[in-house]
């Protein structure tokens, strides 16, 4: 015995704590991944009974029944596991406070015939509601072994393994017929007292202090999320940097690596790194504060106080979440979505999120509207921020309307009861999705960066090491492209504009640095020019941490303005740079700046959020967002422009806007006819 | 017979029938136990359109007052 791993799987309706018991189990020894052809979450994890044997468990998706009716993909999922797998014993997790609900779920899992422990959990907070288990009639009624346990504190979880033990030994085969509604009646005895979730609500659902406390909550959700994460992003820069592009570089170069592979290596992979690992302080922070919002049970509550609200653009409240960190980045809001059950609202958040102004692209806006109408930039840039919201309503309103209308809702959602957040739960949820970002979006944004660094490094001439300078095949590509942009108001010569638009899809942040250096009017630094010297890591390092108390010196500034928008102001204090000379020079108007502001606001979202809207929603949702964006801001720019030549050239204004208004309208309904189509093949296999 | 959306905040009743006219909503009450003879207590009512918190069986629910509205209820 011992040598063969026995499996059990761990099964239960949401919110019954059986993750919490999976966690209790198996403590660090788990594995995630996805089930087979779907994005639901897998996890698998090892631990030993007292007899020495090991054992896996499966954390099955949390279930209410195993008809895939309503909850499509998890209970497929589960179904198949217990079909086609061959558990050793299942686990049915039961929460104690709502026992009589539960047990509807046992039926359908007795008729797959597999062993099964009944494990009552949460058995303190049925002591703390007011609810009178028993446990010795459910035993007797259900014929089933049954252990109490309390997870969160680990209560039970000795006597829970003994059992397990004793039973992958022998177990008994008797099995009582009954009938779940009076079994309920005799085991679950709610004593009729108000139950302290009931408490708690009617200070959180208070009519009047309800949305005080949800604006509080969200303030530090989006301060904790994005401004402290913030403070950590410069350190992983610079760290990062120093080890995989210098070091990388250092490396290449003294092994002799041709200068082409030395680019692929160091700008291309090395920067990927760079760049993927500058996102992980901001996701881990947002992950820490939603697994703990979410563990809580606020969560839910947050959605039924924004509800009303976000019924009017046809989301579910539980919406609201992403949309309000899309300000912050965009990458964690798209990853935010998952928390949404229905499909359709999962999907239309994730197509909307991007509309949402992030922080990197706030630096853009300073640094044209600073520029160009330093008077008014503070309105200049509240009105894109506005546009962007504006744009998400209207796409969210088309989608629901167009894409979505067959598509039955049910507003109807459980609320579990109120936890302390257990830092064991939210510290293993954050670590499990920190990890699949990182290993599984990561890898997608790891291949854009490669591809289009080598185009920055890569010179028309064949050389390498053209970055920030003209005579890179992705100026030689700006140049070619720019006449495409003339009816946005870039104007004629205006090809730094245009690279920055590529060199934006980066991160938003990058098209200030990219424009910076092309404006400026001295030539740019040779790169590579013979030796490189080895990177000094060690004060990298040191100026990573010192990157982070400056960081956090800034952060009470931040407590007060947590979108930065201070920064606006601040901005014509400082010395011009000389790249403002001659970006004044090349716009036509500041007018044709605010149109190129407007299309960089909606083109297109960055490498990251690609990365991340691939991985959750599928490439086909993906591209039908991109184009759907690309088409839009394009039509929405130019027509900007072309309003302001309404005075001056009234037909070239008015012809330009009749046929980008009717070719926008002619694109809009092919690809919604494309999209509907393809929805039924694919999408709907993925549960809407 | 009154419709859950119209029931005032701490009143119970019983579910007598799930309109058919949203068949999501019917299967989703299924699943959670909203079937006839279930009884509802509302903790919330909503101002207008927007949800309602109602109590069955130790389980707490938010659901919209429009689809509130297919549930008929039998007020005790």
């Amino acid at each position: 015995m011992g040598d063969i791993t026995a499996q059990i799987a761990i099964i239960g309706s949401p919110n019954c704590g059986k993750t919490t018991l999976f966690n209790r189990l198996t403590g660090t020894h788990q594995r995630t991944g996805n089930w087979p052809g779907v994005t639901v979450e897998r996890k698998d994890g090892r631990f030993n009974l007292p007899g020495g044997q090991k054992v896996t468990a499966v954390d099955l998706p949390g279930v209410y029944s195993l008809h895939d009716d309503i909850q499509g993909v998890e209970a497929r999922v589960a179904h198949r596991y217990l079909r086609e797998h061959n558990p050793a014993l299942v686990l049915v997790v039961l929460d104690a406070t709502r026992l009589g609900r539960q047990l509807s779920l046992l039926p359908d899992i007795i008729a797959t015939g597999k062993p099964i422990l009944l494990v009552v959990n949460m058995l303190d907070s049925a002591k703390a509601e007011g609810i009178d288990v028993d446990t010795a009639a459910l035993a007797q009624g259900t014929g089933l072994p049954v252990v109490g346990v309390v997870s969160s504190t680990g209560e039970g979880v000795a006597a829970l393994k003994v059992k397990i033990q004793a039973l992958l030994e022998a177990y008994p085969l008797v099995s009582e017929s009954f009938d779940a509604t009076e079994l309920a009646k005799r085991v679950y005895r709610p004593t009729g007292q108000i139950s302290r979730t009931q408490k708690i609500d009617r200070w959180l659902l208070h009519p009047f202090y309800a949305l005080p406390f949800f604006l509080l909550v969200m303030y530090m959700l989006f301060t904790l999320a994005v401004n402290l994460g913030a403070v950590f992003i410069d350190f992983f820069d610079i760290v990062l940097g120093s080890i995989f592009v210098e070091g990388t570089r250092w490396l290449a170069v003294s092994i002799g690596l041709p200068a082409g592979l030395q680019a692929v290596l160091a700008d291309g992979l090395g920067g990927g790194i760079q760049l993927v690992g500058t996102f992980i302080p901001v996701i881990g922070c947002l992950y820490l504060c939603m697994s703990a919002l979410e563990d809580s049970g606020y969560l839910s509550r947050a959605a039924f106080v924004i509800d009303r609200m976000m019924a009017k653009i046809g989301l579910p409240g539980q919406a609201f979440i992403p949309l309000i960190i899309g300000f912050g980045c965009n990458v964690p809001a798209v990853m935010a979505a998952r928390a949404l059950g229905q499909e359709s609202a999962r999907l239309t958040t994730i197509f909307i999120a991007p509309f949402m102004s992030c922080g990197a692209r706030l630096s853009v806006y300073v640094f044209v509207g600073t520029a160009f109408f330093p008077a008014q930039a503070q309105n200049a840039i509240f009105a894109l921020y506005l546009l962007g919201i504006l744009v998400a309503i209207g796409s969210a309103w088309l989608l629901r309307r167009k894409l979505f209308k067959d598509m039955a809702a049910a507003t109807i959602t459980e609320m579990p009861a109120y936890h302390r957040p257990l830092l064991r739960n939210v510290l293993t949820q954050t670590w499990h999705r920190l990890h699949a970002f990182i290993w599984r979006a990561g890898k997608r944004i790891l291949m854009v960066v490669l591809v289009l660094n080598v185009f920055a490094s890569w010179g028309t001439d064949g050389s390498w090491g053209n970055q920030d300078s003209e005579s890179s095949m992705l100026s030689a590509t700006g140049k070619v492209m720019t006449p495409l942009f003339i009816p946005l108001g870039v104007g004629d010569n205006n090809w730094p504009a245009t690279v920055g638009l590529f060199t934006g899809l980066f991160a938003k942040e990058v098209v200030v640095g990219t424009l910076d250096t092309l404006y400026a009017p001295v030539g740019t630094d040779q790169v590579t020019s013979g030796i490189v010297p080895a990177p000094d890591v060690g004060a990298d390092i040191k100026a990573g941490l010192f990157s982070i108390a400056a960081n956090l010196a800034g952060l009470s500034g931040a407590l007060l303005d947590p979108l930065g928008l201070g920064a606006v102001g601040q901005g014509s204090e400082h010395d011009t740079p000389a790249s403002y000379t001659a970006m004044l020079s090349v716009f036509p108007s500041a007018w044709g700046a605010f149109c190129y502001l407007v299309f960089i606001l909606l083109y297109a979202p960055c490498v990251a959020t690609i990365g991340v809207m691939q991985k959750e929603a599928g490439h086909v949702w993906l591209g039908f967002s991109v184009v759907w964006s690309l088409l839009l801001s394009y039509w929405l720019a130019s027509n900007l422009w072309h309003i302001g030549l309404l005075l001056s050239r009234p037909e070239v204004a008015l012809g330009w806007m009749i046929g980008s208004s009717a070719v926008l309208l002619i694109a809009y309904r092919s690809i919604m006819f494309y999209m509907q189509r393809d929805l039924k093949h694919r999408i709907a296999a993925v549960n809407i | 017979m009154k419709r859950l959306n119209e029931l005032l905040t701490g009143e119970q009743g019983t579910v007598c029938q799930l309109e058919a006219a949203n068949e999501l909503l019917v299967r989703q009450c299924k699943t959670l136990g909203l079937t006839p003879g279930a009884v509802i207590e509302v903790l919330r009512q909503s101002r207008g359109t927007g949800p309602m918190q109602i109590k069955c069986e130790g389980a707490l629910y938010a659901i919209r007052s429009s689809d509130a509205a297919l549930i008929c209820i039998k007020v005790a």
